[in-house]
């Protein structure tokens, strides 16, 4: 498991503790608690319905939690939601751009919103380096699925965030996209950026995340640095790949339901 | 303020969107044929407005509170108002994780609808001209009330994630409760209005009652400005009241303070789903949540058509909800024929209109075809069946839906209207050919040019312009079917007299014949539809 070398260690800018979230009687994430500080790049794994997506949207303010406490950048999601917003960047899984603005107007927005001063240069670096230039002027709706992500991530990137979070970042980007996608994550975290990313290709996380939270059914079974999860499932060698230890935490958790981490 | 700039955005791309295809000639033509055809709409209203005496104010003054009280009470009982916290997947993703707070998008919300409902007032007050004094007074009038219907909307779906779901269901049943009771004493104290009384007869007498001016008294305010007379005192008296009663509204509004986010991405997501079935299914795509208790058994294969047929039937079935409803809406039109033909009189010209009219709005709802298809179109053609096969597949769920509509209308109508049963059952024989003849002509015009439901913006002249040739020419080719049909019945009565069953079947025969003539032709148009060229975004 490669691991992206921490050069800003510091008080976390996500700050989870003690996260319920319920639908009724249905309860979608039970109790979770997680930091991720500015440098780290945190893999939010996880079957389907594991809570994943509702985390990130409730960090986001999108939705309440039921309870618990939720910090971005030492804001309090709740209790000062746009002083946490200002400081976060979420980009969901299959973002929805509105169809008929162009990506040049999705920009121009995006910077209003967040008071981003003299965006056009910045803008425009963001559409080079994802090679969206051409498609400026472009309404939405015309967009392919990887171009509207993309888009999605310029906007994301555009106010500079400490904290980002990506559901599944790589879905519908062609290969040159992909490693744009990695390389920008990269240099984000490097930059003093706290990431979160959620996602199913094991193989993104292990060449990404510096850390590794793995929910079941709304319940953390690890969360930790990378190089730890292998030591912390019986069985699974040091030098396991991510997903003899993904396949490890879930299938202990299926045999001893209440046995969470 | 930001979220100001993304109504000016997004009114731009209305703009954008509107002039768009303008520029190439048939965009261009398109246009101006919309501009026409909608001036032609508004034109008699206008001609009425300023050749014809105006309503009596006094008949708008009862009538707009009652017509207000209403709409609230459907607020109220319903999930209409919905839309009035309901935010689209792209508001979800880029507003609410940015720095605003809550108030500030529902001040984008607000400012949303009040800016939609200005552009409205403009085109609604000139409809309404005939019913008002002037022209300033109606606009003012109709923006306020409409102003009015969506803050109160609003109120409701915030009062309700204020209070608990089953409060809310609780009081919903306590303001039904309330409701009934204070029409029940309305109306015994406006006894005296006949059974046969007109609607605004009705109106009269209920207004009559005490409990029901005083309940109707705040909706005045909005009758009175739009009969203004003069801008001084009335208007600016009249209008300056409502303007106050729609700021109490809005200072409720920021009050309440509720968390509507997650509700609000709720009845989006609702509300988003809602316009995708639509645009599949039309109108019988209306239920939601449907549990699968049932399947249907396979078709024959039909060279291919039985599947497609079995799976459209299918999904027709499995909005059950949506079909009773349609059921429901025939009912009402054709119910004031079978009044008519209740006193033994021949109504089979008002019950077929009706059903003409019923027939006319449900062909662009019941899309269990090629235009319900138009996401499916690559795994269509993708699939080992012939195109011919493909269309008679893909025909027979609308067909037979629309039959069966029919068949139950026209047969309850025959037996209520014993002086028209004969026709009624004739109608229902021919119904079948002419329900194919007319999705024929439907599905091979879509084939031919394809269009989404639903993708419109309000106002948009050049789709409009679209639309317009598009029925223009299904009307022609209609006309043309049946005027053969018509003919060679025509040609047998000459010769035998008339004699209903070898008459009808003879259309009957003709009919189905020019059904079987235009299958070859949607087989073709579907061959050639391009998926990747001509699926409409």
């Amino acid at each position: 498991m490669s691991a992206f070398p921490i050069s800003h260690q510091s008080s976390p800018l996500i700050q989870v503790t003690d996260f319920h979230k319920s639908y009724g009687e249905t309860t979608a994430v039970d109790g979770l608690s997680f930091t991720v500080s500015a440098g780290q790049v945190l893999g939010l794994l996880g079957p389907n319905g594991a809570g994943k997506t509702t985390t990130m949207r409730a960090i986001s303010g999108i939705i309440p939690a039921t309870r618990g406490q939720l910090l971005v950048a030492g804001y309090d999601v709740a209790q000062q939601p746009v002083a946490a917003k200002q400081r976060l960047a979420y980009v969901p899984d299959d973002p929805k751009l509105f169809d008929a603005l162009t990506v040049w107007e999705h920009l121009e927005f995006t910077a209003a919103a967040y008071h981003v001063e003299n965006f056009a240069p910045m803008g425009a670096a963001l559409l080079q380096q994802f090679e969206l230039l051409d498609k400026r002027d472009t309404p939405a709706q015309q967009l392919s699925r990887g171009m509207r992500q993309k888009a999605a991530i310029c906007c994301a990137y555009l106010h500079d965030p400490d904290a980002i979070m990506f559901d599944e970042p790589l879905t519908g980007l062609d290969p040159r996209g992909i490693r744009t996608m990695k390389e920008s994550i990269l240099a984000r975290a490097q930059a003093g950026a706290a990431v979160v990313v959620s996602s199913h290709l094991l193989s993104l996380i292990e060449d990404l995340c510096t850390h590794l939270l793995i929910l079941h059914r709304g319940q953390s079974l690890f969360f930790g640095p990378a190089g730890e999860a292998a030591a912390a499932f019986a069985g699974a060698g040091a030098d396991s790949s991510l997903d003899e230890v993904f396949f490890r935490a879930t299938e202990a958790m299926e045999k001893t339901p209440n046995a969470a981490l | 303020m930001p979220l100001f700039k993304l109504i000016l955005l997004q009114g731009r791309s209305v703009r954008r969107r509107m002039l768009r295809g303008a520029k190439s000639v048939r965009g261009a033509a398109f246009l101006l044929l919309g501009t026409i055809i909608f001036s032609l709409w508004l034109g008699p209203s206008l001609w009425l407005a300023s050749t014809t005496a105006r309503t009596d104010p006094q008949i708008v003054k009862n009538v707009v509170p009652v017509f207000l009280l209403m709409i609230c009470l459907m607020n109220l009982v319903t999930s209409a108002g919905e839309k009035a916290i309901a935010f689209s997947p792209a508001e979800v993703d880029f507003l609410f994780p940015a720095p605003f707070t809550r108030r500030q998008l529902l001040a984008y919300k607000i400012g949303k609808s009040a800016a939609a409902a200005m552009f409205a007032s403009l085109i609604l007050s000139l409809v309404l001209l005939k019913h008002a004094q002037m022209w300033i007074a109606c606009y003012v009038g109709v923006i306020l009330t409409l102003l009015f219907t969506q803050f109160f909307s609003t109120i409701v779906m915030l009062a309700i994630q204020s209070v608990a779901e089953r409060a809310h269901s609780r009081a919903r049943k306590l303001v039904l409760g309330v409701a009934a009771a204070v029409l029940v004493v309305g109306l015994m104290q406006a006894r005296g209005a006949s059974v046969d009384a007109k609607p605004l007869d009705i109106v009269n007498h209920l207004r009559q009652s005490p409990v029901i001016r005083a309940v109707l008294t705040p909706f005045g305010v909005f009758g009175n400005t739009l009969t203004a007379p003069h801008i001084y005192p009335d208007l600016l008296k009249w209008g300056g009241v409502a303007l106050c009663v729609d700021a109490a509204m809005l200072w409720i509004i920021f009050s309440l303070d509720t968390n509507f986010m997650e509700a609000g991405i709720a009845a989006g997501q609702r509300h988003y789903d809602r316009v995708r079935r639509m645009r599949r299914g039309g109108l019988t795509a209306i239920s939601s949540k449907s549990t699968i208790r049932w399947h249907l058994p396979p078709f024959p294969w039909a060279g291919g058509a039985g599947p497609i047929a079995w799976r459209q039937i299918t999904a027709a079935l499995r909005g059950s909800r949506g079909l009773l409803l349609v059921l429901l809406f025939g009912g009402l039109v054709v119910g004031p024929g079978v009044l008519l033909g209740r006193s033994h009189r021949d109504a089979t010209g008002p019950i077929v209109t009706g059903l003409a009219w019923l027939t006319v709005f449900l062909s662009s709802t019941l899309k269990f075809d090629f235009r319900g298809d138009v996401d499916q179109m690559e795994n269509l053609k993708a699939l080992p069946i012939r195109p011919a096969a493909v269309a008679l597949g893909q025909l027979a769920a609308p067909t037979l839906l629309m039959t069966v509509v029919h068949a139950v209308l026209l047969v309850t109508a025959a037996i209520l209207s014993p002086a028209s049963r004969h026709y009624l059952i004739a109608a229902v024989f021919l119904s079948l050919p002419l329900n194919g003849l007319l999705f024929s002509v439907e599905n091979l015009t879509f084939l031919l040019f394809p269009s989404r439901m639903a993708t419109a913006s309000p106002g948009d002249l050049q789709n409009f312009g679209r639309q317009a040739v598009l029925f223009f020419l299904k009307i022609v080719i209609l006309i043309a079917a049946a005027g053969i049909a018509t003919v060679c019945a025509g040609a047998l009565w000459m010769m035998i007299g008339f004699k209903l069953i070898p008459l009808a079947i003879v259309a009957w025969i003709v009919l189905m014949l020019e059904v079987a003539a235009l299958i070859p032709a949607m087989a073709f148009a579907f061959m050639r539809y391009d998926p990747s060229a001509n699926t409409p975004t």
